[in-house]
């Protein structure tokens, strides 16, 4: 009894529906822009005006666990773009597995950032505790929720594929996830320069 | 004199017009209509025009012309022209403005095809596909970044290399990753936008001094 499987017809989507609702996302993302350009400003000038005070915090962090998130993030973009790449083939097994392994980087993302925080809190680095600690903390836990936020939509689009939700000709919902997935990715590609290199 | 020159030019423009053959049906597509009768008419210099529909006092004035004032006035003449030929590029463009199913086809190609780069006048063909070729370019900018950073000390020669290998980084995804390189340039113009703007923004809050101004 339980071997009934429903099977329905892939649902065709209009190109101009397509067109619509990725312009709509990157209109989103344009206006994140804004938002992070404050919070990126704000660091800027106080790094720009406080060289000594940033440089302490870099000997006091150390760039090992932030290097390894930065590979991390690099990678789960990487498999994104491979799980379109699937669907588009028809593969939906292969969307799942590469949006899967998506979610479960973002997920180890996070976690890790948890633990830098708790290190640099350790050292006296906290919102309140210096002048760097708003600076530094705004612009990383507003993108850090940008994951929290990623990392759910990523399992709400393998829950839609693994009830045989998208295909080779129904993809735009996976295609626009993956407009916002890349954008927390180059995000954070600015925001490890800025805040931890230079 | 010049007022009624040019109303007779005018004239004569608007007969060249009639003239033509003008598709008259409701379904003639707008560029058709365009391209075989006003747009030629306008674009056309009087020399160029059917001898019947130009004033005598017209062929008389440019028979008087030298040279170097008949290059004067087609250079007039064009330079008017150049406002509307503006807005009808503007609009040509985005009428040329791939389709999904082309702009997906294009994907598809590339998403397909090995990596070809020519370096040097030699071919490299690496047998992967674009996503993965990046990917394993993203990550060596990234180890430079952090060689750079350990090694370097903080000052122009740390921030410049670091600032270009970041930029090169982020415009990588957005024109692999996220299709900027083959989806519609609307895309490209509204991330853009607000990145130029922000960007403009931030330099003039640099050149304000740290501590207040002294008077």
């Amino acid at each position: 009894m339980s071997d009934i499987v429903k099977v329905q017809p892939e649902r065709v989507e209009s190109p101009t529906r397509i067109d619509n609702v990725k312009f709509a996302m990157w209109l989103y993302l344009a206006s994140d822009v804004v938002i992070f350009a404050v919070l990126i400003a704000t660091f800027v000038l106080f790094r720009v005006n406080n060289e000594e005070v940033v440089k302490e915090v870099h000997e006091a962090s150390g760039l090992f666990l932030v290097s390894l998130n930065t590979f991390l993030l690099l990678a789960s973009s990487w498999a994104m773009v491979m799980g379109l790449r699937e669907i588009k083939r028809g593969n939906r097994k292969g969307l799942i597995n590469w949006i899967s392994l998506t979610a479960l980087l973002g997920f180890v993302f996070v976690a890790l950032q948890g633990v830098e925080y708790t290190i640099l809190s350790n050292e006296g680095i906290t919102i309140y505790g210096s002048e760097f600690g708003m600076r530094f903390y705004a612009p990383t836990a507003f993108h850090g929720a940008h994951v929290i936020a990623g990392v759910i939509w990523a399992l709400a689009v393998v829950w839609h594929a693994m009830k045989g939700g998208y295909g080779p000709k129904s993809y735009s919902g996976v295609e626009v996830f993956g407009l916002y997935w890349h954008f927390v990715d180059v995000v954070w590609i600015l925001l490890f320069t800025l805040i931890y290199l230079i | 004199m010049a007022d009624e020159l040019e109303k007779k030019l005018n004239e004569a423009e608007e007969k060249v017009t009639e003239t033509k053959e003008t598709p008259t049906s409701p379904d003639a597509p707008l560029e058709q209509v365009q391209g075989e009768s006003v747009r030629d008419a306008r674009a056309m210099p009087v020399e160029a025009m059917p001898n019947e529909v130009v004033p005598e006092e017209v062929k008389a004035l440019h028979a008087l012309e030298t040279p170097e004032e008949r290059d004067a006035r087609r250079a007039q003449e064009a330079s008017l022209n150049k406002p509307i030929e503006a807005i009808e590029e503007a609009i040509e463009s985005l009428d040329a403005a791939p389709s999904q199913a082309a702009v997906q086809a294009e994907i598809a190609h590339h998403e397909d095809s090995p990596v070809v780069i020519t370096l040097g006048g030699r071919t490299y063909t690496f047998n992967t596909n674009i996503y993965t070729f990046v990917f394993a370019i993203l990550g060596g900018l990234t180890l430079l970044e952090i060689l750079i950073a350990e090694v370097m000390p903080i000052g122009f020669f740390r921030t410049f290399p670091l600032a270009i290998a970041s930029l090169i980084k982020a415009l990588l995804v957005m024109a692999f990753y996220m299709h900027l390189r083959e989806d519609n340039k609307l895309f490209a113009f509204a991330i853009a936008l607000p990145i130029v703007i922000a960007s403009i923004a931030l330099l003039f809050l640099l050149a304000v001094p740290s501590t207040a101004y002294p008077y």
